[in-house]
């Protein structure tokens, strides 16, 4: 076929338990975790407290793990007829980035309007920039064609690599704004 | 993966140049979008309406939504969302206490 690539890695990286950690799913996971520690690097530089980033995060995640799997039964719900509780299976495979994306705002969205956290416009457009970055490492190829690209993750680990030395790095609330790109790309 | 990060990178000059809060999501609902109905061009999804793909119909409705968004954010006047205005807002709305020397308006 045209536009298929073999890629001779096994998808499953060990299997206990009944349990298979594949790497979908752990870039995913890495994904998440790289997506919310910029995410909170911007929002803290902006004033918000602590509580309030690691609880839009959760909201965040959470709405998008439920949007990612809604979305991906609504588009198959043949699949899903004839019995409904695959539907809660997440583990047997199927999300839609869509509806990650979607579930995710909506999830973050009714949290800053319940708990009125301030500057909301501010609050999406940091979450904006840590979602995209996330998208990067773990969320873009999770959909039915998701095989065809497990070879570009290799050069993943240097890039959180990196994420992790910035995050490490004491950096004074007061640095003109400037220097938060000097302060991403070095 | 490419494309994410070159987003990530325009998101990020936006969100250091722009000073109006709200456009960067925009831009990125908008940007999103507009790689993700070019991607799908080169995937094998069923088509579904207009030779266009599932996903290329969602990217165009979120390409309609992220310029509608960052049209609107742009010509309304400013009010108040500099950096530094909207860090001591959210301080002051958060309890916190704000730095010497920026006293809150």
């Amino acid at each position: 076929m045209l536009l298929s690539i073999d890629i001779g890695i096994d998808p499953v990286i060990f299997s206990n338990w009944g349990i298979e950690v594949t790497w979908h799913g752990l870039f995913t996971a890495l994904g998440v975790i790289i997506g919310v520690g910029v995410a909170t690097a911007f929002a803290r530089r902006e004033g918000y407290q602590e509580d309030t980033i690691y609880n839009v995060a959760l909201c965040l995640v959470i709405g998008g793990i439920v949007g990612a799997r809604s979305l991906y039964v609504i588009e198959n719900w043949g699949d899903f007829k004839g019995d409904l509780v695959d539907v809660v299976r997440v583990n047997t495979g199927g999300i839609s980035i869509y509806g990650a994306l979607i579930g995710g705002t909506i999830g973050a969205w009714l949290y800053v309007i319940i708990r009125k956290v301030p500057n909301i416009p501010r609050a999406a457009d940091i979450a904006s920039m840590g979602g995209i970055l996330g998208m990067a490492v773990g969320g873009s190829e999770t959909s039915s064609t998701a095989s065809t690209s497990r070879a570009t993750r290799t050069c993943r680990g240097a890039l959180s690599t990196r994420i992790r030395a910035a995050r490490a790095s004491s950096i004074s609330a007061r640095t003109p704004r400037r220097n938060i790109l000097r302060w991403l790309t070095r | 993966m490419i494309g994410d990060i070159v987003i990530f990178g325009i998101l990020i000059l936006i969100y250091l140049r722009v000073n109006r809060a709200g456009v960067t999501f925009f831009a990125w609902v908008f940007l999103y979008g507009l790689l993700r109905t070019l991607v799908s061009f080169l995937r094998l999804d069923d088509i579904v309406f207009m030779g266009l793909r599932t996903a290329q119909l969602i990217g165009i409705g979120a390409m309609v939504f992220g310029l509608a968004g960052m049209a609107y954010l742009l010509r309304i006047p400013p009010r108040g969302t500099s950096k530094r205005a909207g860090r001591r807002r959210i301080q002051r709305e958060q309890g916190q206490p704000t730095p010497e020397g920026e006293p809150a308006t």
